[in-house]
């Protein structure tokens, strides 16, 4: 047989196609092959990573978590008893305006109002049965909410004078749980300098001051509920939040690495160099 | 790629003109940037200048006056996130990529020709959270690729495990980027595809730069968000970003990295900037 040169040119052709598909397909499988062992070893790694990470977690979860979340739903639940208690004293003065005038703190309010006794020359309205119970539930509410704070400020009082007695002695256990919880954990509270300490609560205050000095520099901010920084002159109000944050840092690594209870000369001090206390 | 020579800043650090306490207040941030902060954010729309595009491999563009972003979901009929929103057509079930939510959104948003992401893509990400973004790199690498998510933070590691077991490419990892000696043995020895760093710390670029050394592969591409305020609350932004720049362009890192796309994620992170630099 007599082969043209066009012949031979589309044979030449077609063999090379041959042999380059065949090519092209042993590099796809080759890489399939790749990435499917590739996957494979992954599968591997990632059921231990989900393994390892779950405990991780879990074993992330300890008594700073918890004191961390008692204090933070303790303040919520505290903000929104307070607005609540509000509105129920509203209510119960349609019912009883006197008893509601003579109670001043709204525990008070909420003990008075329990046995529903009003003075006979009241001003309050007439109000049928199926009124005045749905008042008094809605009351009986309020005292087991009041009464739930009560209960998950002991929670953490308690938790706090063994997980950090120090701190607690000075400034007791919800202002050194607040600190805390700004912190994130006490480890964290025992390396950050006193002067962190004392803005934790004020962040805003603080970062809207350095951003544009046209703002004052806050002096305190949790530690503005302190007792001494309450008490002192006004004018010494930074200074007292300055020594305490000293004294309270001192406090933290204490308690951190779990040193002796030397909160009680701290105060000593402190009380020395703030008579007003 | 263009900015400023470096003296031109020199008179800011003058205190009376940083921080205008002699000179009344100081002046605007940047200028004449535009005030999008002052619009709703749904309201908005792409100013016309903004191209967008369409060939970031894992990702559909939906052009228009208010984009939006499509990627093809890995795990059909799953909820990843109770807030995200899915779209079923004849090619499957897509998710929208919120550009609020994501900084790589807001990047894609405005105007991200480069992702780095290939169907396939070994990922370190860093800064993982609670997985939202993750979540779509996921999406974008497929099931041939995996993305290794990495947060310090137990808490939103808690969430993001649950994500992580719902897509079969994604794996947790609990460690501290600053310390890549803590998971250096999780990750392949060959190194990976992409980092993706999405952290609020004071050394982001120098972590970012320490991960990319260690893990990323030749010719691999690192993508950085960088947020300002964490780095100095009292600089410009703008001044920041341009250090950075400037780092890649001049500085020791620009021998190893090359910045091939950039942008300011205003308005839908203020005061952020998105890095995407190729490794040398």
């Amino acid at each position: 047989m007599k082969l043209t040169v066009q012949t031979k040119l589309t044979m030449k052709v077609t063999t090379l196609r041959k042999t380059q598909t065949t090519t092209a397909s042993v590099k796809v499988f080759i890489r399939e092959a790749r990435i499917a062992t590739g996957m494979a070893t992954f599968q591997e790694a990632r059921k231990a990573l989900l393994t390892e990470t779950r405990r991780k977690v879990s074993a992330a979860v300890g008594e700073d978590t918890l004191i961390i979340q008692a204090v933070t739903t303790l303040d919520q639940l505290e903000r929104a008893a307070n607005g609540l208690v509000k509105k129920g004293r509203e209510w119960y003065a349609a019912y009883d305006p006197e008893t509601e005038k003579a109670a001043k703190e709204h525990d008070a309010f909420l003990a008075a109002s329990k046995d529903g006794t009003r003075p006979k020359e009241t001003m309050g309205g007439t109000l049928t049965a199926a009124d005045k119970a749905a008042m008094d539930s809605y009351l009986d509410t309020l005292r087991t909410l009041t009464a739930e704070r009560d209960a998950l400020a002991a929670y953490v009082e308690e938790k706090m004078k063994v997980h950090c007695p120090n701190m607690t002695l000075l400034a007791g256990s919800r202002i050194a749980a607040q600190l805390l919880s700004h912190a994130g954990s006490l480890q964290r509270l025992a390396t950050v300098p006193s002067s962190t300490m004392q803005l934790y609560g004020a962040e805003t205050a603080l970062f809207r001051h350095l951003k544009d000095r046209s703002h004052k520099a806050p002096k305190y901010g949790v530690l503005f509920n302190h007792p001494l920084v309450q008490k002192v002159n006004p004018r010494e109000r930074g200074k007292a939040a300055r020594s305490l944050a000293d004294k309270l840092s001192l406090c933290a690594r204490l308690d951190f690495f779990k040193g002796e209870l030397k909160a009680a000369e701290y105060k000593r001090l402190l009380a020395e160099k703030f008579t007003d206390w | 790629m263009s900015y400023a020579p470096a003296n031109r800043n020199s008179g800011r650090n003058d205190r009376e003109t940083r921080y205008g306490n002699r000179d009344g207040p100081r002046p605007r941030q940047d200028g004449g940037r535009p005030n999008y902060r002052s619009q709703r954010p749904d309201s908005y729309r792409r100013p016309e200048e903004i191209k967008l595009s369409h060939t970031l491999p894992g990702i559909r563009v939906l052009d228009g006056r208010r984009p939006r972003i499509l990627t093809k979901n890995l795990v059909p009929g799953t909820v990843s996130f109770e807030y995200e929103e899915r779209h079923t057509d004849e090619q499957g079930e897509w998710r929208v990529l919120d550009p609020k939510r994501s900084k790589l959104g807001a990047a894609i948003m405005k105007g991200l020709q480069q992702s780095g992401f290939r169907d396939g893509s070994i990922v370190l990400y860093l800064g993982a959270s609670h997985g939202y973004t993750p979540s779509y790199v996921s999406d974008i690498v497929g099931p041939s690729g995996s993305v290794f998510c990495l947060d310090f933070a137990p808490r939103v590691v808690r969430d993001l495990v649950f994500v992580c077991e719902s897509r079969s490419n994604m794996a947790p990892i609990l460690g501290d980027a600053k310390q890549p000696d803590g998971y250096a043995d999780k990750l392949p020895a060959e190194g990976v595809d992409v980092v993706y760093q999405d952290i609020a710390q004071k050394d982001q670029v120098g972590i970012f730069l320490k991960n990319c050394d260690r893990f990323l592969k030749q010719g691999g591409y690192g993508l950085l968000a960088v947020k300002a305020r964490s780095i100095d609350v009292t600089k410009y932004p703008t001044d920041i970003f341009k250090d950075i720049k400037r780092g890649f362009e001049t500085g020791e890192e620009g021998k190893r990295y090359v910045i091939v796309d950039y942008r300011e994620l205003d308005p839908f992170e203020k005061d952020h900037a998105f890095f995407v630099v190729k490794k040398k």
